[in-house]
């Protein structure tokens, strides 16, 4: 059955045969895509809670990551997180930008300041710190 | 080539569909319940369709889902489909289509193609760098248009059509966000679909190769930073 009713010999055959009340027009048949808007809507809501930070600016100066950190952005009230557990940070602003920037001002600054420590100057919870600090920030030229 | 079947353990895929149209054929609206019927163990869901004005209501279809929405089967005159959203690998994802397939054409007597489509669809959750989408740290192609946009865009919205042999493949690239805007993400889809010279029995051969295009196209398009990172190597 070809359900197009495409002006073909057979499809005007068909239309004679068609009631009055029966639209004419033919079945819209999307050729390439076959996207439901409620799945777009679904695949919105899958977006996952955490997402990696590659990089950032401060200061009109850019900072690539060695390693993504994984960033997870909340919103409560008026006000925005963005928080890594691993590094023990959180960022917080009226936007998710500035959320962001909070955090990643503060990744820059401990990652100067573990720089500077010794490694017989730290020791548990600061040596895995500066484990990760240790690599974690790449200026880009 | 050989196309790559490994299964990242943190795949960006939120759905994965293969589909097959045919000339219409009023016995599967008949044969529909028959059809559940068999399923319905695993795919105990019905979600009849929700018809908008001027929609033509047969070749919307049904879909039969399991119980937790991973999967699903959706039938129309015209066509048949398998979709999951939490992609088991390619090779279970095939084996569970041919058998739905072989399920439904016990009752139906397909015989003719008119279409074989495969869609890829990637969700890839990004935090954005001087307030701009960094897609260079997930893709390979920086999209810049002219030398003048220095900085990366804000947001994006592409669609692409190319053909390789016989396989035509959309690709969609576009940013999206979750219904609060804490969350954002990349979202590319891929359609890689055939309609010249289809032959019934040769389904296998097309769901390989329309799965190998999306693939190798996927591995091509992504870096190897964001590589290491599907695969849980990077990260903190």
């Amino acid at each position: 059955m070809n359900t197009s009713f495409v002006e073909t010999d057979e499809g005007i055959d068909r239309k004679q045969q068609i009631l009055n009340n029966y639209g004419l027009e033919p079945a819209p048949i999307q050729r390439n895509v076959f996207i439901f808007p409620e799945d777009r809507a679904r695949q919105e809501q899958q977006i996952p809670l955490v997402a990696p930070l590659w990089g950032f600016h401060i200061e009109g100066k850019g900072y690539k990551l060695s390693v993504p950190v994984q960033v997870q952005i909340s919103r409560e009230g008026d006000f925005c997180f963005a928080e890594n557990e691993q590094l023990v940070l959180y960022g917080s602003g009226e936007t998710i930008r500035e959320a962001l920037e909070d955090l990643t001002s503060d990744i820059l600054y401990f990652w100067k300041y573990y720089r500077r420590l010794s490694w017989d100057e730290v020791i548990g919870e600061g040596r895995r710190l500066k484990e990760i600090y240790e690599r974690l920030v790449i200026e880009e030229q | 080539m050989e196309i790559k079947k490994e299964i990242y353990p943190n795949q960006p895929l939120v759905e994965v569909v293969f589909e097959i149209r045919f000339p219409g054929e009023p016995i599967i609206e008949c044969k529909r319940g028959e059809f559940y019927d068999k399923i319905r163990e695993n795919y105990p869901n019905v979600l009849v369709p929700q018809l908008k004005a001027g929609a033509f209501p047969a070749l919307v279809p049904y879909r039969f889902e399991r119980s937790d929405g991973a999967a699903g089967t959706m039938v129309a005159i015209d066509k048949f489909s398998y979709y999951s959203r939490k992609y088991p690998g390619y090779d279970n994802f095939k084996k569970e289509f041919f058998q739905l397939l072989s399920e439904f054409n016990k009752l139906c007597n397909l015989n003719k193609l008119n279409r074989v489509g495969w869609r890829y669809v990637n969700i890839i959750p990004f935090t954005r760098e001087n307030g701009n989408i960094p897609f260079k740290r997930f893709l390979n192609s920086d999209l810049r248009l002219t030398k003048d946009i220095q900085d990366g865009y804000e947001n994006l919205s592409l669609m692409l059509v190319s053909k390789t042999g016989d396989c035509s493949i959309t690709t969609i690239l576009e940013s999206t966000k979750s219904s609060d805007a804490t969350r954002e993400a990349l979202l590319l889809d891929f359609d890689c679909s055939r309609e010249k010279d289809l032959c019934f029995p040769k389904i296998e051969t097309y769901i390989d190769e329309s799965h190998g295009t999306a693939r190798t196209m996927f591995e091509q398009m992504i870096t190897d930073d964001y590589r290491k990172y599907l695969r849980g190597e990077l990260k903190i």
